[in-house]
């Protein structure tokens, strides 16, 4: 059909890590956000035993501090924004049919910056104050020299800037590929639903992620060369350069996996996508609208016109509606097939759409007031950054594990990991709502024995630990399945798309020869015509 | 390309329209410069995007590995870190990151060359 290609050759470490062939840069990357999605889930297992009862039992609250510095900040800026545009940097040009990346070397450049970040934040552990300590957000004054001292805050500024500014770099790369690396009959209405979905991702990372960067540097000037946001009005001007990377980001961690999810619907219902330009249609309003919510973050401020984010916020629940029906309606009259993949992406529907409800309610002021800094708003988030994007991360994962090493994944390993994580996900983070909604602040290492606070925190540890077991038979499924490893062919999912039609994993430079493109799906156009023919 | 252009030139419309949505509804001038600023780098990529052609792959002429971006990555990570721990860092990091820039320059020509 199209490609008789060799498969990339084994090679060493050495050469592992200086290759600039856009797979092997995104491979890195992953493995990269895996190590830190392991150290910040550790971080994690921590602050929840601290919670698991009242008082004081393993930390201090300045340890405490770090731990829920560190590990939101690990997951966002150096799990799972990595992992997404890592998803993307490996099969947008596959997808679209491209031999490499537009710009090879400025990719590895941005992993090695993002390496340097991470490892310059985690090392803040080290320092004599220790590490960050004022938020993943870093409020000022909170993050100011009088109030988080010491060179650990340092190192979490220059850890930010630096891995936000890598991530914006591959980004950049991946954009320019599918704007100008297309194969000739791959036009832009012709792209998988990802590729699109992962345009969108980078159209606003490369907009809104330089904010941060610059946020970043005047927060390191204001804490050595003097004031800069300890002006009248100055804490909520940094709290708008935060937020106008802050809130996008949030979309750059959905929009891949979601495209990922449409795509995975489409392969296991045996159909093909429902509602084509309408999906690309709300993801266009989406990425526009999510560029105009970000001080909804800020309603209790009282300094931002919150009946003007408000409705910006909650339109968006009009292409996240389009986005959810056309995946659905996907599935409806397909001939299902419930394999690990699938599994996960049903796990991301269910799961997001609770963050996504629940989204409303703190888009809303009146409600948000009853509940801003309270756990409502980390059970939200967690519902869509872990509910939603590890579980289309981990849809990724399965399904393209194939493709990018040549073996299959323990279908059995799967299913577990699959039960763990939904019924840890729901033990965890739901009883956070019902700790938000009965005043339990975010941020805190103790809370009263009195409060009525105790059953459900125990609780939201237990399910800490559940996630932990399911991440575990995640990572004994990569060790078995590398080690003695069931060859996948080429196609094993009866995919639709471009990459299916290489080898697995693909060669150097991708593809031998293409086969016709006539949709975004060429191999199952190439299928449907087979079926056709007499 | 057109209909790239199109994309990106209906997304800064699509942000500027929000802009002006908020500008109506009397707000603040840091969104209004943020949002004027996303409008604006929308509309240069549309204009960039509607006047160069779309690119074959061309045959490839650089290697599969590089040193060059490991090198400049830890310069700028090096030079960075300079900052919370002293100039000394800096000039280390300095160092490495012209080295890097030093390797890139080679490996161009010498791609160039073959």
């Amino acid at each position: 059909m199209s490609t008789v290609a060799q498969p990339l050759p084994r090679v060493g470490p050495f050469e592992w890590a200086l290759s600039i062939d856009h797979k092997r840069v995104a491979a890195r990357t992953a493995a990269l956000a895996l190590v830190f999605f392991l150290a910040s889930g550790f971080l994690a297992l921590l602050m929840r035993s601290e919670l698991a009862q009242p008082g004081l039992q393993f930390v201090s609250t300045d340890t405490y501090d770090q731990l829920f510095t560190i590990h939101g900040s690990g997951m966002i800026y150096l799990v799972v924004t990595p992992l997404a545009l890592a998803l993307g940097l490996y099969f947008v040009p596959l997808q679209v049919g491209a031999a490499d990346v537009a710009a090879p070397r400025l990719a590895s450049l941005g992993f090695w910056l993002y390496a340097g970040g991470g490892f310059t934040m985690y090392a803040g552990f080290m320092t004599s104050g220790g590490a960050g300590k004022a938020g993943w957000t870093a409020f000022y004054p909170l993050s100011g020299e009088q109030a988080s001292p010491g060179t650990g805050m340092d190192m979490w500024i220059i850890g930010v800037a630096l891995a936000v500014s890598g991530m914006a770099l591959v980004a950049a790369t991946i954009m320019l590929t599918l704007l100008r690396h297309r194969a000739p009959q791959m036009s832009i209405t012709r792209m998988p639903p990802f590729c699109w979905a992962t345009f969108f991702t980078c159209a606003m990372t490369v907009t809104s992620f330089p904010v941060l960067v610059v946020a970043m540097g005047l927060l390191f000037a204001d804490r050595h060369l003097g004031p800069v946001f300890d002006t009248p009005g100055g804490p909520a001007t940094y709290q708008h350069l935060f937020w106008f990377y802050g809130h996008p980001v949030v979309y750059v961690m959905f929009f891949p996996f979601l495209g990922v999810v449409a795509e995975v619907a489409a392969t296991f219902s045996r159909r093909r996508l429902f509602g084509y330009p309408a999906l690309i249609i709300s993801l266009f309003a989406f990425t526009g609208l999510s560029m105009t919510v970000w001080a909804h973050h800020m309603f209790a401020t009282g300094q931002v016109n919150n009946q003007y984010y408000s409705l910006t916020s909650t339109s968006l629940a009009i292409p996240a509606g389009v986005e959810y029906f056309d995946v659905i309606a996907t599935m409806i009259g397909g001939a299902i097939l419930l394999r690990a993949p699938m599994l996960f992406a049903l796990g991301f529907l269910s799961l997001f759409l609770i963050g996504g409800l629940t989204g409303i309610i703190v888009g809303s002021p009146p409600l948000d007031y009853h509940v801003h800094d309270t756990y409502f708003v980390v059970a939200h988030f967690h519902y869509t950054l872990f509910g939603g994007s590890m579980m289309g991360a981990f849809a990724a994962a399965y399904y393209w594990f194939p493709k990018a090493t040549g073996a299959m994944l323990r279908e059995w390993l799967g299913r577990v990991q699959f039960v763990l994580l939904f019924v840890g996900v729901n033990l965890t983070f739901f009883p956070m709502f019902l700790l938000g909604y009965d005043g339990m602040q975010r941020r805190v290492a103790d809370y009263s024995p009195n409060a009525g606070l105790t059953t459900n925190n125990a609780l939201a540890t237990a399910g800490a630990f559940v996630i932990a077991a399911g991440v575990l038979a995640f990572v004994v499924n990569l060790v078995v399945s590398l080690r003695r490893r069931v060859p996948a062919g080429h196609d094993p999912w009866a995919g639709q798309t471009l990459e299916w039609a290489t080898t697995s994993p693909p060669p150097r430079l991708n593809f031998a020869s293409l086969p016709p493109i006539r949709s975004y799906a060429p191999l199952l156009d190439l299928r449907e015509r087979e079926e056709r023919a007499p | 390309m057109r209909r790239a252009a199109l994309t990106f030139g209906a997304w800064g419309l699509w942000v500027g329209a929000w802009a002006l949505v908020l500008l109506i509804w009397g707000e603040a001038t840091v969104p209004l410069i943020a949002f004027a600023a996303a409008a604006a780098s929308a509309a240069v990529i549309a204009g960039y995007l509607a006047l160069s052609p779309l690119e074959s792959d061309p045959a490839r002429t650089i290697g599969d590995t590089s040193f060059a971006p490991p090198l400049i990555g830890a310069g700028v990570v090096l030079t960075c870190n300079g900052l919370a721990f002293g100039l000394w860092l800096v000039l280390i990091g300095a160092e490495l990151g012209a080295f890097g820039v030093g390797v890139l320059i080679a490996e161009r020509r010498r791609a160039r060359l073959r």
